[in-house]
């Protein structure tokens, strides 16, 4: 397993959530004019995730 | 190394459902469709891969290095650019979609007269079916239902045009106490270009329905009712006696003018102008240009995606567009709950209550304590009262400041963050509550000359 999970699964979840916030604007919950920063949150929880899951990588062989 | 994904085959089966849809269920118009629920192949798509990188984890395969890729991201992207251009063509131009029947743009064009008529009594039903072409309505003396006009038909020769006209006779059919005008151009199947401009005579005591596709619709004069419905229409109705209805996916003006009975809107356009309607007006949907009311002498009920409006009774005017709401001589209960406006009300009575995402609103009640209800998340606040006004305000600003040149008696202290509050006076319940998160509040009284003491400041904040 070269890539990670978390590295692999961003796109996708990305993708989910952009459809979910343009499918909140066209049914008038929220607008993306207002709501689009979600993306940059979950964009930045997924690389987090990310750092974390190489670190475990990488501090696995020496345990 | 990539293996076969799964989103090629569902691509596949998502298009192959849609043009059967197409083909068994026309009247659905898929672009329609599309443009109403794309967000939801976004998400489709994310799924799929989601699920797809799952299954491939639990299985303990490679994952891929990313999940969506550049390539599928432009698509997605130019997907929403589509979407979002096709919905504002739609919505702020609705006469591109005359650029959908490009047949039209080939050929020439054959005119051929049209009449015919028919006894019907003093108060038919007329319905009227005229897929294409303009339909005018009026109503006059007589009991004859009276049908003239053109058929166009485009076509490359005169013999192709003679045999397609013929395919579509117009029909003027009794059954009765109902009248059928209909001129048939759906039988000239996909040849398309035929339509016909008809002007329809009616009896005064006739209610009329028309059904069509593009053209304008204008009705006038009657007695009855009305009801429209049209993908692309201008509307105009004048001197009817009974309710309207109109349905439209298009338009670029509604106009109604004095109408007897109760209004309902429903759909899409732009300009809304309406004067003189003693019903109810009820409107719903989607208007991009103005809206202008005079004399409604009934509730106005507004509904849009982001605006909620309701007025009691507008003996002066109200008028609206996608950034303003202007409105003198109005009678409340005024109700607005809208994301971005800016609001003047000039002139009004009976309670207001106001909810705004963002916008300036200025309020000239024209009675001495009327009932006033304002929320800003965003926006400066005016109220300017009328001279000998004693009313209870209770004012708030989180960041901003508040103004008061009404009463020196009344104190404004700190509140939230260098924002400002002024409470009611003690023992009063406040039949004025003006709060805003962020934004100025200026209390005021109309006189014509500019007060003379120095008004009572809190803290300058920046906002």
């Amino acid at each position: 397993m070269n890539t990670p999970l978390v590295t692999a699964v961003r796109g996708p979840v990305l993708m989910v959530t952009l459809g979910a916030l343009f499918a909140a604007d066209r049914f008038g919950a929220a607008e993306f004019g207002q709501t689009w920063p979600v993306l940059i949150i979950i964009y930045g929880v997924l690389k987090l995730l990310e750092r974390l899951a190489l670190r475990r990588r990488l501090e696995a062989p020496r345990a | 190394m990539r293996r076969g994904s799964l989103i090629g085959p569902f691509i596949l089966i998502l298009v192959g459902v849609v043009l059967l849809i197409n083909n068994l269920k026309p009247e659905l118009s898929l672009l329609n469709l599309f443009l109403t629920y794309w967000p939801f192949l976004l998400v489709a798509w994310g799924a799929l891969r989601l699920i797809e990188i799952l299954v491939s984890a639990a299985r303990s395969q490679p994952l891929p290095p990313d999940g969506i890729t550049t390539g599928e991201w432009v698509l997605a992207v130019l997907l929403c650019l589509f979407a979002a251009g096709a919905d504002f063509a739609r919505t702020q131009l609705p006469k591109a979609r005359i650029a959908l029947h490009g047949l039209e743009l080939f050929g020439e064009s054959f005119d051929y007269p049209l009449a015919g008529s028919v006894e019907a009594g003093a108060a038919p039903q007329v319905f009227i079916e005229n897929l294409r072409g303009s339909v005018r309505v009026a109503g006059g003396e007589g009991t004859q239902v009276k049908v003239e006009g053109r058929v166009t038909v485009r076509a490359f020769a005169r013999e192709e045009a003679d045999k397609i006209h013929a395919k579509c006779p117009l029909e003027v059919i009794q059954q009765g106490d109902r009248i059928i005008v209909r001129t048939n151009q759906e039988r000239a199947g996909d040849s398309g270009g035929v339509s016909a401009d008809l002007e329809i005579f009616v009896p005064k005591g006739a209610s009329v329905s028309v059904q069509g596709r593009y053209g304008d619709i204008d009705v006038a004069n009657i007695d009855g009712g009305v009801e429209i419905q049209s993908d692309n229409a201008g509307v105009r109705l004048a001197a009817v006696g009974g309710d309207a209805r109109i349905e439209l996916d298009a338009s670029d003006i509604v106009r109604v003018v004095s109408l007897g009975g109760k209004l309902d809107i429903q759909g899409r356009g732009e300009d809304i102008d309406l004067d003189d309607i003693a019903g109810r007006v009820t409107i719903e949907g989607a208007y991009s240009g103005d809206l202008t009311m005079r004399k409604l002498a009934q509730p106005l009920v507004f509904q849009s995606k982001r605006t909620e409006l309701r007025v009691a009774r507008i003996p002066g005017i109200l008028h609206m567009d996608l950034g303003d709401l202007t409105a003198e001589e109005i009678e409340g209960p005024f109700f607005l709950k809208s994301s971005s406006r800016d609001v003047e009300l000039t002139a009004f009575t009976g309670p207001v209550e106001i909810h705004l995402q963002r916008g300036d609103v200025e309020l000239r009640p024209a009675e001495k304590n009327p009932r006033i209800e304002v929320s800003l998340r965003s926006g400066d606040i005016s109220l300017i009262l009328p001279e000998g006004s004693g009313a209870a305000i209770e004012a708030s600003t989180r960041r901003g400041e508040i103004v008061n040149e009404l009463d020196a008696g009344l104190s404004v202290e700190e509140f939230g963050e260098g924002g400002a509050r002024l409470a009611a006076p003690a023992g009063r319940e406040p039949s004025i509550r003006l709060d805003t998160r962020r934004g100025n509040i200026t209390l005021r009284k109309t006189t014509a000359a500019p007060p003379k003491e120095t008004p009572q400041r809190l803290k300058t904040t920046s906002v």
